[in-house]
């Protein structure tokens, strides 16, 4: 399933480097950058992660000490920087500012849920990572309804909020440690999301093909 | 069965996003149409004022 996960990023990345850059299209389409630049950190950033998982923190017991908890909170950077990177997007998309505000509270989230190891874990982090969620969904929620009346909506700002939709949905998971550690749910959501994102830039590049 | 609720209430949100969507196609389309209306009035004003114009030209040319 992660590797299902993982093919559907490299696809949406391929489609939408083909929209940002024109290499199949009529012209290319710079407003598409961002989000080609998302799904290919998203990749690169899942399968940093599936690696930390499988080469340095399997089998580790816990709590975590030393470099193996180096090792755990950079797993954890990657984990809330989805949500942050969302954000980072739709300000470029929604409101036409610099995405780079949107490192900030990323960085005080992830010294946060560091300074609270290891009483922030299990249920508490489930909820920590929700909320983190759900509060980068509604900012990119609130931006996009500031934006709804003012700018028509590209499929840019599409691909972004069908990213969120997935987002949101996925992070009911961390609310129930069950189906947090079976991850079928959230894979399921980040699944479906990625593959209307592929079908949809899809139809984008063979709607405006050379 | 976990899974495919999870997969539903993407379709659901995703579902709400294409409506937004269209809405707003359907509200540019109308504003398109409200435009070419305001244009096509504009248009009819001027040229009665215009045939307003050459009727009272034709009539000052006629009592001379």
């Amino acid at each position: 399933m992660s590797a299902l996960i993982l093919a559907l990023l490299v696809a949406a990345a391929v489609v939408a480097w083909a929209l940002a850059r024109g290499w199949r299209t009529i012209a290319p389409w710079p407003h598409m950058r961002p989000v080609a630049w998302l799904v290919t950190a998203g990749a690169v950033a899942d399968v940093a992660r599936m690696a930390l998982e499988r080469y340095a923190l399997n089998g580790e017991p816990k709590p975590y000490v030393g470099l193996v908890r180096i090792a755990y909170h950079a797993e954890q950077a990657l984990v809330l920087g989805w949500p942050a990177a969302l954000v980072a997007v739709s300000m470029v998309a929604f409101m036409r500012r610099r995405a780079w505000p949107a490192a900030v509270p990323w960085t005080l989230a992830v010294v946060a849920v560091a300074w609270a190891y290891p009483w922030l874990r299990q249920e508490r982090l489930g909820y920590a990572y929700a909320a983190w969620s759900w509060l980068c969904c509604g900012t990119v929620a609130g931006m996009a309804w500031r934006s709804y009346h003012r700018v028509d909506w590209g499929p840019h700002h599409v691909a972004a909020l069908l990213l969120v939709a997935g987002e949101t949905i996925a992070a009911f998971a961390y609310l129930d440690q069950q189906a947090l550690q079976r991850w079928d749910g959230p894979r399921a959501a980040h699944g479906v999301a990625l593959g209307l994102v592929v079908a949809y830039l899809g139809r984008q590049v063979w709607r405006y093909r050379r | 069965m976990t899974a495919l609720v999870y997969a539903l209430g993407v379709v659901a949100v995703s579902t709400a996003i294409g409506v937004l969507l269209l809405a707003q196609r359907v509200r540019r389309v109308e504003g398109m149409l409200l435009d070419l209306e305001r244009v096509r009035r504009r248009e009819v004003k001027r040229r009665a004022r215009k045939r307003a114009k050459a009727e009272a030209a034709e009539r000052e040319a006629v009592r001379h």
